[in-house]
C-alpha cells in the first residue's frame, strides 16, 4: 500500500511541479557547462563519453536517461557528440570502442551518492594534446519524488513504446511473410509462405482476405525437417519484380518473376536470399544456406551479383561467419551500419560491414530477429517456456533497450513490415501446441 | 456411406512437438543396449525392438494413448463398408541414400510384413485382398473382411518401410561405425520422413555402464535420470520344436535352467505362467527334479541347446554354469537376420531357448495368440488354428468370468501339449538422463529419439 502512495505522490508531484531544471537535468547542465567553458570557441569539436561508472543508487535505465541528457546538452552547446554507449552492465557503461577514434575529446563520468545529493565527477581528455584538460565535480539534490519519477517516467515510456496493434489467427505452418506492393495502382498483397504454397492476402479493413495462391514444387533432394523454416523476400530489380522462397527442407530456393500479374518460376539458387545490398556500386543478392533439415544457417554469407540471378548463374562470392539463426545488416548512418547476428549459440553479436567482430552481448537471446527502418531491432527471448519480445534502438550504432513485453506463447519469427501504412513488426506466435492455428501479431510504436 | 474410422494428417507425429519452436540441434545421446547380430530388424527382445526403431521407419506408430500416427502418409482413411483402406503418401519421401520411396516400396513393405510368421502379420495376410497403386501417390488396399483392429495391426513394430537395397535405411538414424563388442555410432538420417533428429550422434554401448539412456528393472534409485515405465516385459521360454523325445531330459533341462536363474544375477525373475504371473489365470507348475538327478541326466545326454542370439548376453554366465555343473550341454546360438525368416524354426531342433517381448497392457488373449502363432512352429494343425480363432473371438467378450475361464482352458491345453515351458521374465523401465528433453515413448515402449534434444534452458 505504501508503495502505491509513494508512486501516486510522485506522479502527482510531477504533474504539479513547475517546469524547471532539477536534479539530474541540473547536473547534466553543469557538466555540459564545464565542458563548454573548457572548450570555448571550439564548437564543433567531436566529443564522446568513453567512461561511465555508477556508484549511486540510480538504475541502469535512469543512467541511460542521464547519459541522454548530457548528450543533448552537449549537442545544444554546438558540439559534435558521438554516441558510443552500447549498454550499462554491472554499473559500468559498455562502449563501442571501434568509434573512439572519431572523437577529439573523451569524457569520463562517475556518479556518486552523497547523502541526499547526487554527485558527478567528470574528466575531459584531449586525444589531440594527449592530456587531461579539466576535472570537475558537481552535486545536486535529487529529491526522492524525482528519483521515483525517473522510474515512473521510464515505465511510462515503455508503455507508450511498442504495442500490439493487430492480431489474427493463421493456418499453422506459416514460414514467413512479405509485403508485395506492385506500385501500379493495384492493391498490395501480403504473401504468406507455407511449405507447399504461397497465398496472397489483401487487406480489407481489419482483416486479410485470400486473393490468390500458387503451389510450390520442391525438387529432390528434399530434407524433411521437424520444424520447417523459410524466408520469403520480394523486391524489384531492373524493372523486374522478383520473389525468392527458400527453406530448410530444400537446398534450392525458388526464384519467381512477376509476369502479367502471375508469379512464374524463373530459376533456382543454392541459398536463401535475405536482401539486396549494394557493394562497390554493384547490387548483390545476400543470403545463406540453411543447414538442411535444421533451423539454423550455415556459416557462409553468399553474395550473388544481381546480374547473375538467372539459370547460367555465376558463382556467388562467400564470406565466412559463424553459424547463425538470423542476421540483419542495419544502422542509420553508413558508419553505424553493422551486421547483427544471432549465432547458433543464441548469442547476439555485432560485426562491422566488413565482418570484423565488434561486440558480443553477454545475454542468451532467442532465434527471431529483425530490424525496422535501420532504427528498431526486435528480438525474441531465449526461454522456451515464457517468451518475450525486446525492442532496441540501434540507430546510433549501439543498442538501447526501449521496450520489452511478455508474449503469451512462443515467437516463431519476427518480420519488419507495414500494416495500415504503419511500420512495425509481424510476430508469429505459437500459443498452444494443440491449436490448429498460430497467431500473427503486428507490433508498432506509431500511434 | 463412407465410414471414416481414422483420418490422420501430415502433421500427425509432429503435432506432439509443435509447441516447441526453439529446440537446438547438437549433442550426443549414449544408449546402453545388447549388441545386435546385424543391422537386420528384430523385435524379439526389448533391446532389439529399440535398436530396430533407430534404423527402420514404421509405416504407422501407435502413441502411448493408442492414437495412430504416421510419418509416411499424409492422409489415411478406412471405409468400413467398402472394406477399403486409402493411403496418401507424403511427397518427396526418401531413403537414407536419397533414393525416392515409391508406392511400390510401400506395397513391398506390406507384403513382406504379411508374409512374416507373426500373429498380427498372418491376420493381415488373410484379410488382404489387393493393393492397388494409383496416381498422385495414392494406395488403395482392399480387404476380404473387416479387421476391427486394422490400425493396431498396421502399427506393429515389424511393419517397417523396407528398401530395395542392402545398407539403406528408412529410420531416424543410420550406422556410421560399429566397433564389435564395444559400441556403435549412429548418425541422423538427413532424409528421415519424420524430420531430422536434433541430435548429432547416438552412441550405442554394449556394456553395463550407466548411459544417457538405458534399460533396467523398474524403480531403480538413480539421480539425474527420469524413469519411463516402458510397460514392456520380456519372457524367456524353453521350447521343444521336435515332437517326441525324452520327457526326463526336458524336465532336467528345465530344472537346470531354473537353477541357473536362481544362482545367477541376470535381472530375470522366475516365470510360472505363459504370459505373466500377475495376470494369468493358470499357473504352470512343472515338476522339478532333485539336483542330483538333473546332473546325472545332463552329464550323460550330450544335448544341443539352440539359443536365440537375442539372449547372447547370458552366454558367458550360462557357459560358466554349465562348466561348473560338468553338464554336457552345447550351446548353439542362432539368429534370424530377417523378419522373413522369423518363426521359421526347423522342427528338427529338440531344445530351444527363445524370448518374446510383450507390452504389459496387451490383453492376455492376444499375448497367448502370439505365443501360439509364433512359437508353435510348424504345428499348425486344426487344433491350434481353432485355438487362435477362439482367442481372437475373446476380444469381444464382455463377461470377465467367461473370459478368464476360456483363457485358462487354452493355457491348460498348451501346457499339457508340453512344447513350451515358461522360464524367466524381465520387466523394464527406461531411464533417461534428465538433461534430455521432449523424450517420449510409443505404445511399444520404443523411444522416439529423433525429437529428443539437449536442454539448454
Amino acid at each position: 500500500m505504501k508503495s502505491y502512495i509513494i508512486r501516486f505522490a510522485a506522479v502527482f508531484a510531477l504533474l504539479c511541479a513547475p517546469v524547471r531544471a532539477e536534479g539530474l537535468a541540473e547536473l547534466a547542465g553543469k557538466i555540459a557547462e564545464s565542458i563548454r567553458e573548457q572548450l570555448l570557441f571550439q564548437q564543433g569539436t567531436a566529443l564522446s563519453i568513453t567512461g561511465f561508472e555508477n556508484y549511486s543508487e540510480l538504475t541502469p535505465l535512469a543512467l541511460q536517461r542521464f547519459y541522454q541528457l548530457i548528450a543533448s546538452r552537449l549537442e545544444s552547446a554546438g558540439f559534435d557528440f558521438k554516441d558510443t554507449l552500447l549498454d550499462m552492465r554491472q554499473q559500468k557503461g559498455v562502449f563501442n570502442n571501434s568509434r573512439v577514434h572519431q572523437a577529439n575529446c573523451l569524457i569520463y563520468l562517475r556518479l556518486l551518492r552523497n547523502k541526499e545529493r547526487l554527485g558527478v565527477g567528470m574528466a575531459l581528455f584531449s586525444r589531440t594534446l594527449d592530456r587531461i584538460l579539466t576535472i570537475a565535480y558537481h552535486e545536486a539534490l535529487v529529491p526522492l519524488p524525482e528519483l521515483l519519477t525517473i522510474r515512473e517516467a521510464d515505465f511510462g515510456f515503455r508503455s507508450s513504446g511498442f504495442a500490439r496493434v493487430f492480431e489474427i489467427p493463421v493456418r499453422k505452418g506459416l514460414l514467413d511473410l512479405a509485403l508485395f506492393d506492385p506500385k501500379d495502382g493495384s492493391a498490395a498483397h501480403y504473401l504468406f509462405f507455407y511449405a507447399d504454397e504461397i497465398i496472397a492476402y489483401e487487406q480489407e479493413g481489419k482483416s486479410l482476405v485470400p486473393r490468390d495462391s500458387f503451389t510450390l514444387s520442391w525438387s529432390r533432394p528434399y530434407y524433411p525437417a521437424q520444424q520447417n523454416a523459410g524466408r520469403l523476400t520480394v523486391f524489384s530489380w531492373n524493372g523486374e519484380l522478383l520473389l525468392f522462397a527458400g527453406s530448410n527442407f530444400s537446398p534450392q530456393s525458388i526464384v519467381f518473376k512477376q509476369v502479367d500479374g502471375k508469379w512464374l518460376e524463373k530459376t533456382r539458387i543454392p541459398f536463401v536470399p535475405f536482401a539486396v545490398q549494394t557493394v562497390n556500386q554493384q547490387d548483390y543478392l545476400v543470403g545463406a544456406a540453411y543447414a538442411t533439415g535444421r533451423n539454423y544457417f550455415l556459416g557462409n554469407l553468399h553474395f550473388l551479383g544481381m546480374d547473375s540471378v538467372d539459370p547460367a548463374m555465376a558463382q556467388a562470392y562467400r564470406k565466412e561467419i559463424p553459424e547463425f539463426f538470423n542476421v540483419v545488416y542495419a544502422g542509420r548512418d553508413p558508419e553505424n551500419k553493422a551486421w547483427h547476428l544471432i549465432g547458433k549459440d543464441c548469442q547476439w553479436s555485432v560485426f562491422s560491414a566488413d565482418f570484423a567482430p565488434l561486440e558480443t552481448f553477454n545475454i542468451r537471446s532467442g532465434q527471431a530477429l529483425d530490424v525496422l527502418e535501420d532504427h528498431w531491432l526486435a528480438l525474441s527471448d531465449f526461454s522456451r517456456k515464457r517468451d518475450k519480445v525486446f525492442f532496441y534502438d540501434i540507430s546510433a550504432g549501439g543498442r538501447r533497450l526501449v521496450y520489452e513485453s511478455d508474449i503469451d506463447g512462443e515467437i516463431a519469427f519476427i518480420r519488419a513490415n507495414i500494416w495500415n501504412n504503419r511500420p512495425g513488426f509481424w510476430l508469429l506466435i505459437e500459443k498452444d501446441e494443440d491449436e490448429a492455428f498460430q497467431w500473427l501479431q503486428f507490433w508498432s510504436n506509431e500511434k | 456411406m463412407k465410414n471414416k474410422l481414422f483420418n490422420i494428417t501430415v502433421l500427425a507425429l509432429a503435432l506432439i512437438n509443435l509447441g516447441a519452436v526453439k529446440p537446438r540441434f547438437g549433442g550426443e545421446l549414449s544408449i546402453r543396449l545388447n549388441e545386435p547380430n546385424s543391422f537386420a530388424p528384430g523385435s524379439d527382445t526389448y533391446s532389439n525392438l529399440i535398436f530396430s526403431s533407430l534404423l527402420y521407419e514404421n509405416l504407422f506408430y501407435m502413441g502411448q494413448d493408442g492414437s495412430i500416427l504416421s510419418n509416411v502418409f499424409s492422409d489415411c482413411n478406412y471405409d468400413r463398408n467398402g472394406m477399403l483402406l486409402t493411403l496418401q503418401m507424403k511427397k518427396n519421401l526418401s531413403y537414407s541414400n536419397g533414393k525416392a520411396v515409391t508406392q511400390k516400396n510401400i506395397k513391398t513393405s506390406l507384403k513382406v510384413f504379411s508374409s512374416l510368421n507373426l500373429h498380427q502379420a498372418r491376420r493381415l495376410n488373410r484379410a488382404l485382398k489387393s493393393i492397388d497403386l494409383q496416381e498422385n501417390n495414392r494406395i488403395l488396399i482392399a480387404l476380404n473382411f473387416n479387421l476391427s483392429d486394422l490400425f493396431s495391426i498396421l502399427a506393429s513394430p515389424e511393419l517397417i518401410l523396407v528398401a530395395d537395397d542392402d545398407g539403406v535405411y528408412s529410420g531416424p538414424f543410420l550406422p556410421l561405425e560399429w566397433i564389435k563388442g564395444d559400441q556403435m555410432i549412429l548418425q541422423p538420417n538427413p532424409f528421415y520422413p519424420g524430420g531430422r533428429s536434433y541430435l548429432d550422434t547416438i552412441r550405442v554401448h554394449f556394456d553395463n555402464k550407466s548411459r544417457d539412456l538405458f534399460l533396467s528393472e523398474p524403480k531403480l534409485s538413480t539421480q539425474h535420470y527420469h524413469e519411463h515405465t516402458a510397460g514392456i516385459y520380456q519372457n524367456i521360454y524353453l521350447c521343444f520344436p521336435r515332437p517326441g523325445g525324452s520327457i526326463n531330459t526336458r524336465i532336467a533341462l528345465y530344472t537346470f535352467l531354473r537353477e541357473f536363474q536362481k544362482k545367477s544375477n541376470s535381472g530375470y525373475q522366475l516365470l510360472d505362467s505363459l504370459t505373466s504371473d500377475d495376470e494369468s489365470p493358470v499357473a504352470v507348475k512343472v515338476e522339478e527334479f532333485p539336483i542330483g538327478r538333473v546332473n546325472s541326466i545332463l552329464q550323460q545326454s550330450n544335448l544341443i541347446l539352440h539359443v536365440h542370439s537375442s539372449l547372447q548376453n547370458i552366454e558367458e554366465k550360462l557357459t560358466d554354469f554349465i562348466k561348473n555343473r560338468q553338464s554336457r550341454i552345447n550351446l548353439v546360438f542362432f539368429s534370424h537376420d530377417d523378419y522373413r525368416l522369423m518363426g521359421e524354426i526347423d522342427d528338427s531342433i529338440p531344445y530351444m531357448l527363445t524370448s518374446k517381448a510383450f507390452r504389459r497392457d496387451t490383453p492376455a488373449a492376444e499375448k497367448l495368440a502370439r505365443i501360439i502363432s509364433e512359437l508353435t512352429f510348424r504345428r499348425f494343425d486344426e487344433k491350434y488354428l481353432k485355438m487362435i480363432s477362439e482367442l481372437n473371438e475373446m476380444k469381444f467378450m464382455v463377461d470377465e468370468a467367461l473370459l478368464l475361464e476360456q483363457t485358462a482352458r487354452i493355457v491348460e491345453e498348451i501346457v499339457r501339449d508340453g512344447f513350451i515351458l515358461p522360464l524367466f521374465q524381465k520387466r523394464f523401465s527406461l531411464y533417461v538422463r534428465s538433461k534430455f528433453k521432449d523424450f517420449e515413448l510409443d505404445y511399444f515402449g520404443r523411444p522416439l529419439v529423433n525429437r529428443t534434444h539437449l536442454d539448454y534452458d
